[in-house]
């Protein structure tokens, strides 16, 4: 699920002002309003080499983790515009660009190029989109004009920030006009919420509470193993989720459904009954059936990492229905894939 | 600041009307009089460790003095401005202060129980003093208050013309201050205080933590109008109405944001003309958390920073120590971002810890390496819905209610405060209707004090400073002013939820949120 972490309009003189609760409203240099008479209403213009709207990394977190990107851009590029014209950078994470009037885009080590022009003297929806995990696309008005494979996620933005129309050192000015620039990235806290939706009782969230005080001691004391635990969990994780977005459209939408079930059921506090079971099955057998990679792979380098782990001082006992859903998950996985674990 | 007779004429053509629910308990009332009836606590980090509030009080109950003057502090009274002295007092406002190492608050009624002593190692000082009739006896004498502030065209071109008053770059001397369709604006501020805000998460009345979830005594509220430059005062018009609201996005991200604002225009208010030319609009104040609507009826609140509904609000609040755990800051050598929050990383290994602690022999179901295999699994599924199958929050989530809304009055209502005289069809519907009677108060001679109810903020220190003018540059001044809290800090409290609020700085937050209004089509 994304999240807008950025909405700039410029409807009062050019001013940009972010709609996004992040506040990301950034201060132009040498970028005036214009009245687009087309639109009803003002837009930003950068004119000059050095124009641009510079956003800094504030300190909300907007710009840190991204993992997944969304940047839509609807401009008007002049017919005499030079041929590189920068739409949005992120210091050191991506660059949104038109690459001699081809739709382009840079994040890490990944380029990849539209085969057909951006037109000229109209607005139009310029797109890019990194899934954060498998796929790269860009898309004018709606319509796919490149795709590639990733190599990995969109890195954090660094210390120098955004620009929105010039390269942040500037000499690539959008010869046009923006009407607005909308930024999404991967909602980082996706998971806590869904984590914490299920209804815990005061006793279960104490559990989960000590539970975590521990781990977090654990990491102190333990920062190499963390380390590499973590790294082993993102492993298996992008490998998953990367080999779930290359899945055909049909069987996307079916491995979704399986997901949102399980959550829901989460959430229902509905966790050790028949439909968990039966919602259990249907996402190992997802897994299986795909060739995706096996989440429980690395338990085995897991268990090697956390022997360190003095589990006579913690327990579980507190919250028996995770026993009976961590049961539960071990005999899917178990039956699916024929007592391999 | 603009000449306090234009306030004073402004700010009775625009008096509001406030209609209240029906069990509505609390009111707004006069911040010096609260003041002066509060005792200043100072403390230290970490703030909700009552261990770390300094006994006694640095100025005991009632002997706090708003006003500077030999006759305010006569019988024993301590200006809460007295230089060098450390009543949270001073020139800077809180975003250009350096991390606090220490902080202050006032106590009107105290903690519930209510105690004397009121901190002690046996009180519980958990949560603010929670019934009205707690209330009752301090409050006699009080009377419905506002204070008006008002910044003329050139106050609001001085004001948005610092660049450290805005974060994040907004240009509001020229979004507002200076632009020609809002025709050389003013503004105008009316300014609340309620004694407490009670804040329940619905469906969760019967749980302890979920009935007090967002409880805190001290609230500060506000409407503000931009006004149009129109010479003859007496033709100004407003052309924007500025309300608040509870804010319910996760403090996480962005913490100690009780309120938030948001603009609507003038004509989408209900306004009552009266015999003078003035005209007032109609504003309904929700039970219990005081927020401000146009309209009746039972609003959805929305949050006003990032991070979306606050997920600490699961479960009737009960998680609310477990979120605190999973979103403070950790160390990972070698991942990105590090040091920092990373509650993606936490769930997972927790997992995996309790997938050890299923499978270990001490829980003795599956074998510590099988324990591990269903932890990662269960944590990766949860990762992959995340990053891939979320299609919107779940929609199975029970308690509280997902969409939390407030609850205004109507068709019948509680008290209102109205204009005086001004007759309403809603006026006929009301347990109690009252005057505002707020106006400048002369007491009687001998002693002869005045005493204002429009904002001057170089003689009322009670008010939160603003950010330093720039040396040179016509930017309004910052007087010294108070940054602490309105309300008691409390225990257990590790997002600042039911510790009392600090009074923001409404002008900006009216100026930010009209920035975005005027975005809209």
């Amino acid at each position: 699920m994304l999240e807008l972490i950025c909405q700039q309009r410029y409807r009062v003189g050019g001013v940009p002002v972010d709609l996004s609760p992040y506040r990301n409203h950034g201060s132009p240099t040498d970028a005036p309003g214009q009245f687009a008479s087309e639109l009803g209403h003002d837009v930003i213009r950068f004119p000059d080499t050095d124009s641009l709207v510079w956003i800094p990394l504030g300190g909300l977190g907007a710009w840190a983790p991204l993992v997944a990107l969304r940047v839509e851009v609807t401009a008007r590029l002049d017919p005499q515009a030079s041929l590189e014209l920068a739409l949005v950078e992120g210091d050191g994470a991506f660059l949104f660009y038109v690459n001699q009037r081809f739709l382009a885009a840079s994040l890490g080590g990944d380029y990849l190029r539209a085969a057909e022009p951006v037109p000229a003297n109209r607005w139009t929806k310029l797109v890019l989109d990194h899934d954060g995990f498998a796929k790269i696309r860009l898309f004018m008005d709606g319509k796919l004009v490149a795709e590639k494979l990733a190599s990995g996620g969109v890195p954090s933005v660094q210390g120098s920030g955004v620009a929105i129309g010039n390269r942040l050192s500037g000499g690539q000015p959008l010869k046009g006009e923006i009407d607005e620039v909308a930024i999404w990235r991967l909602d980082p806290n996706e998971m806590r919420r869904e984590f914490l939706c299920r209804p815990f009782t005061a006793a279960t969230a104490r559990c989960w509470e000590n539970l975590i005080v521990a781990l977090r001691e654990w990491i102190a004391a333990h920062p190499a193993q963390a380390s590499s635990l973590v790294q082993i969990l993102q492993k298996q994780l992008n490998e998953l989720v990367r080999g779930l977005y290359l899945l055909p459209a049909a069987d996307q939408a079916s491995a979704r459904t399986h997901l949102n079930e399980l959550a829901k059921l989460w959430c229902a506090g509905n966790i050790t009954g028949h439909r968990m079971s039966e919602a259990l099955q249907h996402w190992s057998k997802d897994i299986r059936q795909w060739g995706l990679p096996d989440p429980g792979g690395a338990a085995a380098e897991i268990q090697s990492l956390l022997s360190s782990l003095d589990v006579s001082k913690l327990t579980l006992e507190c919250d028996p229905a995770a026993i009976a859903l961590l049961q539960r998950i071990y005999a899917t996985v178990t039956a699916a894939s024929g007592g391999a674990h | 600041m603009g000449s306090p007779a234009d306030a004073a004429t402004l700010a009775n053509s625009f008096e509001p009307i406030l209609l209240f629910h029906q069990d509505e308990a609390f009111f707004p009332l006069d911040p010096k009089w609260y003041l002066e009836r509060c005792a200043l606590w100072k403390t230290a980090p970490p703030f909700a460790d009552k261990t770390k509030w300094a006994q006694p009080p640095v100025i005991a109950k009632g002997t706090i003095a708003a006003n500077n003057g030999a006759a305010e502090v006569a019988g024993g009274k301590t200006w809460i401005g007295t230089p060098g002295q450390d009543f949270g007092v001073g020139p800077l406002p809180v975003g250009q202060q350096p991390p606090p190492d220490e902080e202050h608050f006032l106590e009107f009624v105290g903690w519930e129980p209510v105690a004397v002593p009121p901190v002690t190692a046996t009180t519980d000082n958990r949560h603010a003093a929670l019934d009205p009739a707690e209330y009752l006896v301090p409050l006699q004498g009080s009377q419905a208050w506002y204070y008006v502030e008002y910044l003329d065209n050139n106050d609001l071109l001085d004001y948005t013309g610092n660049p450290n008053v805005s974060a994040g770059g907004l240009n509001l001397y020229s979004l507002v201050a200076s632009n020609p369709k809002l025709n050389a604006p003013r503004m105008l501020l009316y300014h609340f205080l309620y004694p407490l805000h009670q804040e329940t998460l619905e469906g969760c009345e019967d749980v302890l933590q979920g009935r007090l979830f967002g409880t805190y005594a001290g609230e500060w509220t506000c409407i503000a109008l931009l006004i149009d430059g129109s010479p003859i005062l007496a033709d100004a018009k407003p052309l924007f109405v500025g309300l608040t609201s509870r804010n319910t996005s996760s403090p996480i991200v962005a913490p100690d944001h009780k309120i938030g604002m948001t603009v609507f225009n003038w004509t989408d208010a209900d306004s009552v003309p009266d015999a003078s030319g003035g005209t007032h609009p109609k504003i309904y104040v929700s039970l219990d958390t005081h927020g401000e609507y146009l309209h009746p009826g039972t609003p959805t609140v929305t949050p006003f920073w990032p991070g979306g509904v606050d997920p600490a609000r699961s479960s009737c609040g009960q998680v609310e120590g477990l979120d605190g755990e999973i979103a403070q800051d950790i160390t990972i050598p070698g991942t990105p971002d590090t040091p920092g929050r990373d509650p993606n990383a936490v769930i997972a290994v927790a997992k995996i810890f309790a997938g050890l602690l299923a499978g270990s022999p001490f829980g003795g179901y599956i074998g510590a390496a099988a324990g591990a295999a269903a932890g990662l699994e269960w944590a990766t599924a949860e990762g992959a819905f995340g990053s891939f199958g979320a299609t919107g929050t779940p929609a199975t989530l029970v308690l509280p209610k997902a969409n939390p809304t407030d609850q205004t009055g109507g068709p019948n209502f509680g008290r209102i405060l109205r204009p005086k005289g001004l007759d309403f069809p809603e006026a006929h519907q009301a347990l109690s209707v009252d005057d505002w009677n707020v106006r400048t108060y002369t007491a009687p001679a001998p002693d002869g004090r005045a005493y204002t109810y429009i904002v001057n903020r170089a003689n009322q220190v009670w008010w939160a400073p603003r950010p330093t003018p720039r040396p040179g540059k016509p930017d309004l001044p910052n007087p010294d002013g108070f940054s602490g809290r309105w309300g008691p800090r409390v225990t257990n409290d590790p997002n600042i939820r039911r510790a009392g609020m600090k009074c923001p700085d409404f002008a900006l937050m009216f100026l930010e949120a009209l920035a975005v209004k005027l975005q809209m089509p």
